[in-house]
């Protein structure tokens, strides 16, 4: 019996030193941004919305061409608002942006 | 027999349609903190099999149980279980029995997220003939990406008898951990923690249960199945239980 509380107990702490920020990045992580209120909306949209059916998968493992087929969907499925769509589209797009500006750093230093 | 119901329920998964999305559950012997959307409706198929008594060579158990559940607000759960019955073989007798209707409510009180652990309150009544049950449950589930894990810890107090005076208590820990490899699939691990306190004046044994599980949604059903194994040694508990929940939401 103890070492199965053990062996869960440590699961639980391995997993929870796993990187679960990087899923969807906070605002502050994004670099400057205009529309800060606007992003931080269509993050907690996204981080919970998504939690509703299924874990929220991390945005920068699905390129802009597949969210371009998948938000509208997802969208439609979780009976958002249209400013709550708006909002998520937005920080889909900034969080693809500056995965796409930090990626195209280092090419420009070379 | 036994297996042909099974095959049979199984088949029925893959053949009914209908519009809609699914708010699945991933572990079926362990609930999560997500509840439904206000206004939702769902229609939930429970199927249990239990067998292998250390007791009763001749022991097998199917219980059923169906369930309508609604979205009173976003955060508020409310299930009816019009039916639970039971067809129960043993080396004595084979019988077919309705068990009880039951009543439940899940509140959420915090979503869970990759920031926060998702928390809900669950209480449950259960009335049947010469049967009476309570039921409370506090649920926890952490987000982790890919990965879920829930912890549900439940106390039970039974009433049972022609003027319910035998009770029993029960206290039960469940553990699952899920891993998601694409969002309408997942499969993990589940692992109950059972204890009795008959007349609650004495301590049952520890009963320990684990097993793999598989979920599957899209966007108007789905299905979670588990079997869970006992790793104890308690010759009056089954050594095989099987669930399989079936989903479709209205």
């Amino acid at each position: 019996m103890k070492r199965i509380l053990l062996t869960l107990m440590a699961s639980i702490s391995i997993i929870g030193c796993m990187d679960s920020i990087s899923v969807a990045p906070k605002i502050a992580e994004l670099g400057t941004v205009s529309n800060a209120m606007q992003l931080e909306r269509g993050r907690a949209v996204y981080i919970t919305s998504c939690s509703r059916c299924h874990n929220a998968i991390r945005i920068t493992s699905i390129t802009k061409s597949e969210w371009d087929g998948i938000l509208p969907e997802m969208i439609e499925e979780s009976e958002l608002t249209i400013s709550d769509s708006m909002a998520v589209t937005e920080y889909i797009q900034a969080v693809l942006n500056a995965s796409a500006s930090a990626a195209a750093q280092p090419s420009k230093s070379e | 027999m036994s297996y042909k119901i099974f095959l049979s329920v199984l088949c029925a998964l893959f053949i009914v349609q209908s519009p809609c999305i699914a708010t699945s559950r991933t572990s079926p012997w362990v609930y999560h903190s997500r509840t439904m959307m206000e206004g939702e409706f769902e229609y939930e198929q429970w199927v249990t099999f239990k067998t292998d008594k250390k007791n009763d060579s001749e022991y097998n158990e199917w219980r059923f149980r169906h369930e309508l559940e609604w979205g009173v607000t976003d955060r508020l759960q409310l299930a009816l279980y019009f039916a639970d019955w039971r067809i129960k073989q043993t080396s004595e007798q084979e019988k077919i029995t309705f068990r009880d209707v039951a009543l439940e409510a899940v509140y959420q009180v915090q979503t869970p997220s990759i920031d926060q652990v998702g928390i809900a309150m669950y209480g449950e009544i259960k009335y049947g003939p010469e049967f009476l049950e309570l039921e409370g449950k506090c649920i926890l589930e952490w987000e982790f990406e890919q990965v879920s894990v829930l912890y549900n810890v439940t106390v039970e107090a039974e009433w049972e008898g022609d003027d319910l005076s035998e009770t029993k208590g029960k206290l039960e820990n469940s553990f699952s951990l899920t891993y998601q490899p694409e969002p309408s699939m997942t499969w993990g691990v589940q692992a109950v923690w059972e204890k009795e306190f008959p007349e609650w004046n004495s301590i049952g044994n520890d009963v320990v249960s684990i097993g793999p599980s598989f979920s599957w949604q899209n966007s108007n059903w789905w299905f979670s199945i588990s079997p869970l194994f006992q790793i104890t040694d308690v010759d009056s508990e089954p050594d095989l239980q099987v669930r399989l929940l079936f989903g479709i939401d209205f």
